[in-house]
């Protein structure tokens, strides 16, 4: 059986294309232009009471008595809203830089290439950006990871921040939402990583259309602080509440598969179940506190 | 579901021209512009295989796959310089290794071996138990990015190797011809594109079975016909998930409808009694975590099966002879080791792997068969071989 196929170069972007589902577009569109007012939600990479950085020696993350370097701690979020006293939530239009944010997706990156942190880069981008109706507001939501719409869109054709080929699961075909690995020496003196990767899993896709259409464990988790001043605190993410169960030293890497133990308090720890449902209560790796 | 990438994909042979709709793949227009004169993609089938499915945004050329050609035999596309895809996909196995598990370019052993690439174009999935990954340009990032196992070892370092590709001269020629619209055309985009391409191009349908199916009765002797009858009886049920023309029942065409991911578990081990797969090689649960999918891997396809060796997706099966004893008894005894366990008992085995009975004359059958699937001139042809 012979048949031809005629060669047409496609030569547009794919970034020229996505026109729907964007949102972030902020409060106050039509009518009366309503008064914006830019803001700056600051995150700040601790652990416990520590700030986490490329060039400290950690002895207080995991169970184990040991000494542990960061190597990567990198995470996205999006849908970002402030509430309101009255309890109304008002999007983030975040400000569109071309590099950590696009959309309403932003990567929030705390490796800076140097010390531990091998493989890394050395720009950082510690707090989201945008502009909201000008008001005032008590509380902040947000989602961590990538939505569905771009998640598992080609990691080689996607604009910034989509296109760190580092946080893209190659076998999973989609974005890694939260990238949190410490690394350390051995007594051989050989390196010894531990990494705790969060992304959508059982994931399925149809080869007629050459795309993921679903997975069971989407894993983005809604993070609620209903009480956050953003002029006066900061958003942290702790990886020393995150890894508080986990023998980092000797456990697996928890990297998508279910069957994994170590992924258990992890998941926990964001505020997931194994199934992939969300469970607040369990939620430790936000928290808001002084900068 | 991605606007973008739904309207940049499409069916059949006919490309989709419509690059940016964000409704639907159905606009007949195509863009008008001046395009650069281009060869027409011919495909040069084997009697009875349909056309593959080919994305939209990555058509077929003899330009890129002449470039694919080059990056897939160039171990500049491994961080350390030391391995190429043809590392581990050898030609002369039919695109294996020889090897239970890879070792990648920093020396991190892979849970599994490397798969054929014959027929690669028409696998419905990729990989040996992975249900997204669906086209092969995805499945392209597994290798260089991929950190767990490292195997060429990129990540984080896509514009390294980019320059590294524009640094040989040869290439800065083979991106511009298989990409002329492009600018910029040495780009990761590209080199995925390319490698996809070239692997679609290897399709192998010229074994002594193939010509027998085709009307040629001297193709096949006496003994390799009756083992192809006995592969395809019932009692043996080989060919229920070596199915079709690509003789794996996870093979899909531009022509196929309807489609379903199937996996199975063929009752290799039972670690625990309850079904359990060791930790490392877990099939499908590993990224369902449904417990039914314990030790489901997908079918390969079988041509050049006897140069393939060793068998299964941990390589824990030498021989084609074992193999053979492994069916017959409908499940394979670990009588010892960490791996100890009757896999016929394994309760997620695929029902279809019943055992039956194995002369010696139906094993010498069979082994004839196995033989008679070997397509040499696929294993030698030039045109995938190593270019530099």
């Amino acid at each position: 059986m012979l048949a031809a196929s005629l060669v047409v170069p496609l030569s547009l972007p794919l970034a020229g294309c996505e026109g729907e589902g964007e949102s972030g577009s902020g409060g106050g569109g039509g009518g009366a232009p309503a008064a914006v007012q830019p803001i700056s939600i600051r995150f700040a990479a601790r652990a416990f009471d520590q700030p986490l950085d490329c060039s400290t020696p950690y002895e207080v993350l995991g169970t184990e008595a040991a000494e542990v370097g960061l190597r990567d701690f990198r995470f996205y979020v999006h849908a970002v809203r402030l509430v309101g006293a009255d309890g109304a939530e008002v999007p983030v239009a975040l400000d569109q830089d071309g590099v950590w944010q696009m959309n309403d997706v932003a990567l929030l990156d705390f490796e800076n290439g140097a010390g531990t942190c091998v493989n890394g880069n050395p720009a950082l981008h510690e707090a989201v950006t945008g502009t909201v109706p000008a008001g005032d507001y008590v509380g902040l939501r947000f989602k961590l990871g990538v939505p569905f719409e771009v998640n598992h869109e080609d990691v080689t054709a996607s604009p910034p921040p989509l296109d760190v080929t580092s946080l893209f699961w190659g076998w999973g075909e989609g974005r890694i939402f939260l990238s949190a690995i410490t690394s350390r020496t051995t007594d051989e003196g050989k390196l010894d990583l531990f990494a705790f990767q969060l992304a959508s899993t059982g994931c399925e896709g149809d080869p007629r259309r050459g795309e993921v259409v679903a997975c069971s464990s989407p894993n983005r988790v809604d993070v609620d602080l209903p009480v956050f001043d953003r002029d006066t605190q900061v958003v942290v993410a702790d990886l020393g509440a995150l890894f508080a169960e986990t023998p980092i030293v000797t456990a697996a890497s928890c990297m998508g598969s279910v069957s994994e133990p170590s992924c258990k308090p992890l998941l926990e720890h964001v505020g997931l179940d194994l199934t992939g449902a969300q469970t607040p209560e369990t939620q430790v790796f936000f928290r808001v506190a002084a900068p | 579901m991605s606007p973008a990438r739904a309207g940049l994909f499409a069916l059949g042979v006919a490309a989709a021209l419509a690059a940016c709709s964000t409704e639907s793949s159905d606009s007949p227009s195509g863009p008008p512009e001046r395009e650069p004169a281009r060869i027409a993609w011919t495909w040069d089938l084997p009697p009875g295989f349909p056309v593959p499915i080919v994305p939209a945004d990555n058509p077929m050329s003899a330009a890129s796959a002449l470039l694919g050609r080059h990056l897939f035999h160039d171990e500049r596309l491994s961080l350390s310089g030391t391995q190429s895809c043809a590392s581990c996909h050898q030609q002369e196995l039919a695109f294996t290794e020889g090897r239970a598990h890879s070792i990648g370019s920093t020396g991190m052993p892979h849970p599994r071996g490397a798969l054929s690439l014959a027929n690669v174009a028409y696998m419905g999935s990729l990989t040996w138990a992975n249900p997204v990954l669906v086209r092969l340009e995805a499945q392209a990032l597994v290798p260089i990015f991929g950190t767990d196992p490292v195997e060429l070892g990129w990540s984080g370092r896509e514009r390294e190797l980019e320059a590294r590709l524009r640094d040989e001269p040869r290439y800065v020629a083979l991106f511009d011809a298989a990409f002329p619209e492009e600018a910029e055309p040495v780009s990761v985009k590209n080199v995925v594109r390319s490698l996809a391409t070239f692997q679609r191009t290897l399709i192998s349908g010229d074994s002594a079975v193939d010509r027998f199916r085709a009307g040629d009765p001297e193709a096949l002797s006496e003994v390799a016909r009756r083992g192809l009858g006995l592969f395809e009886s019932e009692a043996f049920g080989c060919s229920g998930c070596h199915a079709g023309f690509g003789l794996s029942d996870a093979a899909i065409s531009a022509g196929t409808e309807a489609f379903e991911h199937r996996f199975h578990n063929t009752g290799l081990y039972d670690l625990d009694g309850a079904g359990a797969y060791p930790a490392d090689n877990t099939g499908l649960y590993a990224t369902t975590g449904r417990a039914e999918d314990m030790g489901a891997f997908r079918t390969p396809g079988l041509r050049n099966v006897a140069v393939t060796a060793p068998y299964m997706h941990d390589g824990s099966v030498a021989t084609l002879d074992e193999v053979l004893d492994h069916y017959a008894r409908g499940g394979r005894l670990v009588p010892s080791g960490p791996h100890a366990g009757d896999g016929r008992d394994n309760p997620f085995k695929d029902p279809r792997i019943a055992g039956f009975v194995l002369s010696d004359e139906d094993r010498a059958a069979m082994l004839a068969f196995f033989d008679a699937l070997t397509d040499e001139a696929f294993v030698t042809d030039p045109r995938f071989s190593d270019p530099w």
